[in-house]
């Protein structure tokens, strides 16, 4: 369940800073939580949000006073990383936090999350062959409710965040906070990336058709001799986003 | 710059010409004033009738309480000949011309509205900045620019403590017509496409947009660094008919659920049935 996923991921990425011994409070990230369960608890999305649960609605007070016992608590299940200067990491750490509860807030990147797992291959098909244009992805922002537009919208809205979660490293000002940072986002993005779920060729295939097709669409607006290389610099754009090793 | 009043309510209406343009005031009664509250419209809008109702609705003494111990002022800048950043300068200048400590003229207006002596010191302790489409852009441009400054000087932005509510704000631009655009609305795009796509009908689009990019970008790094200032956060809220302006705020800034039946034109426009800007402006605290 998607929920359960997005529990276990502010789950652990809050450990990772636990694991840390970074000198975060749970104050600090107690303002991103709320916000988020307010949005969810939102009278109007209740029902018509098909990706945020009633189970997660019940259980998100609960999480969050877990999370705060666990934040002051001693004990911790975390796993240690080592890094060489810590209280580096902790403006970059924030932000990948603020990023990552980002995600969870945009109703668009579940539908494509959702559409990608459980469309039958014929409902995937009937969504991909709609026409659409650059207005109708755009406006399916914030819209909860599967539709092409908002599949769309969530597939480029989640390469947009990991992209500025990846960006989070690239800020740092020696080799020993580079290399820290690098491992810290290695470990945050253990956490984070079920989004990519690889591991049937079905969903792989359909994470490909969405790039294609946005790729192709915009390659279609610049001149024709240029073409070629601007699908290529964009096709690697996107997989450095999601940082995908291709062979 | 000249002035003369208007009308005589719980806020007294006056015209701040000559130097800001079509700039207007509502200065309270209240001896107790210690907020001032600057409206900057939208692209192709007007100073007031933008707000429209929210002078009207505020004399008659509805929203909350806060309203009496605030001066509303409304600001008027050359939204279309000037650019953002010219724009977003002309405000830094009316800013600090009015906060903490506002002109001269004003403060003798203040303390004439308020039946006080003409030498009392008129100082504000709270800013509220109030943005609807464009006008957001202008506020977080130049809330930016004073803190670049700042940053650079080693003191504190008199604009620290501020606080940004914003009505369909265009911060991620209109909506686009190329996929291009869309996508540069998304992506760090920036140098390497920029050249390969130049010449092309949509690079006109993506470079505006990778303009609002850089605003976005230079805002949320200040976030970054000074958390405690509330400046960089911005209260947000849409329609849920926008169909003018991406629906997208900076990660940092606090989201609201969209207002039902509302459109980019009708969310920051007050009336007896539809309270909610008031409140959304003073009220929450």
């Amino acid at each position: 369940m998607i929920a359960a996923h997005e529990l276990t991921e502010c789950y652990f990425v809050i450990l990772a800073a636990r694991g840390l011994r970074l000198p975060l409070r749970f104050g600090e990230f107690k303002p991103f939580f709320d916000r988020f369960f307010k949005f969810v608890a939102t009278e109007d999305l209740k029902g018509d949000k098909p990706n945020i649960s009633l189970g997660l609605l019940a259980d998100f007070p609960h999480f969050i006073v877990e999370l705060g016992q666990r934040f002051t608590g001693e004990e911790g299940r975390e796993e240690r990383l080592n890094l060489r200067i810590p209280e580096a990491i902790v403006p970059i750490f924030r932000e990948i936090i603020q990023l990552q509860t980002s995600m969870l807030e945009e109703p668009t990147i579940l539908t494509y999350l959702e559409a990608v797992r459980t469309l039958s291959r014929d409902d995937w098909q009937s969504y991909m062959g709609a026409t659409l244009g650059p207005r109708d992805v755009a406006l399916a922002a914030d819209t909860p409710g599967m539709s092409s537009a908002a599949i769309f919208n969530g597939f480029l809205t989640m390469a947009s965040v990991m992209s500025r979660i990846n960006g989070t490293v690239v800020r740092t000002e020696t080799d020993e906070e580079q290399a820290d940072s690098a491992t810290m986002l290695e470990y945050v993005r253990a956490a984070i990336d079920w989004r990519l779920d690889f591991k049937t060729r079905e969903s792989m295939r359909r994470f490909d058709q969405v790039k294609s097709q946005i790729i192709e669409n915009a390659a279609s607006e610049i001149p024709y001799a240029r073409r070629g290389q601007f699908r290529d610099e964009f096709d690697r754009l996107f997989n450095d986003a999601f940082q995908l090793a291709l062979a | 710059m000249s002035s003369h009043t208007l009308d005589p309510q719980l806020h007294r209406s006056v015209i701040l010409g000559d130097v800001f343009r079509d700039t207007r005031a509502k200065l309270s009664r209240n001896a107790k004033t210690d907020t001032a509250v600057v409206f900057v419209h939208g692209f192709n809008g007007h100073p007031v009738k933008t707000w429209v109702d929210f002078s009207g609705l505020v004399d008659n003494g509805r929203g909350a309480a806060e309203w009496a111990s605030s001066d509303l002022f409304f600001f008027d800048y050359c939204d279309v000949t000037k650019s953002i950043d010219d724009s977003s300068d002309d405000l830094e200048v009316f800013l600090e011309g009015i906060y903490p400590k506002p002109f001269p003229i004003v403060q003798l207006l203040c303390n004439e509205i308020r039946g006080q002596d003409k030498s009392q010191e008129v100082t504000y302790s709270k800013l509220i900045l109030v943005g609807h489409s464009e006008g957001a852009i202008i506020i977080r441009s130049c809330i930016a620019e004073i803190g670049k400054k700042s940053q650079m000087s080693g003191a504190s932005p008199l604009t620290q403590n501020a606080q940004l509510i914003l009505f369909a704000p265009a911060l991620f631009g209109f909506m686009p017509t190329y996929w291009l655009g869309l996508v540069s609305q998304l992506f760090p795009f920036k140098q390497i496409m920029d050249l390969l796509v130049a010449g092309s009908p949509a690079a006109a689009e993506m470079r505006d947009f990778i303009t609002l990019d850089q605003i976005r970008h230079e805002t949320e790094e200040l976030s970054r660094q000074f958390p405690a200032d509330q400046a960089y956060v911005a209260h947000v809220v849409f329609g849920q008919n926008e169909e003018v302006v991406r629906k997208k705020r900076y990660f940092q800034d606090v989201k609201y659920s969209a207002i039902p039946g509302k459109n980019h034109v009708a969310i920051c426009k007050p009336d007896h049935e539809y309270l909610f800007p008031l409140n959304f402006v003073r009220g929450r605290e």
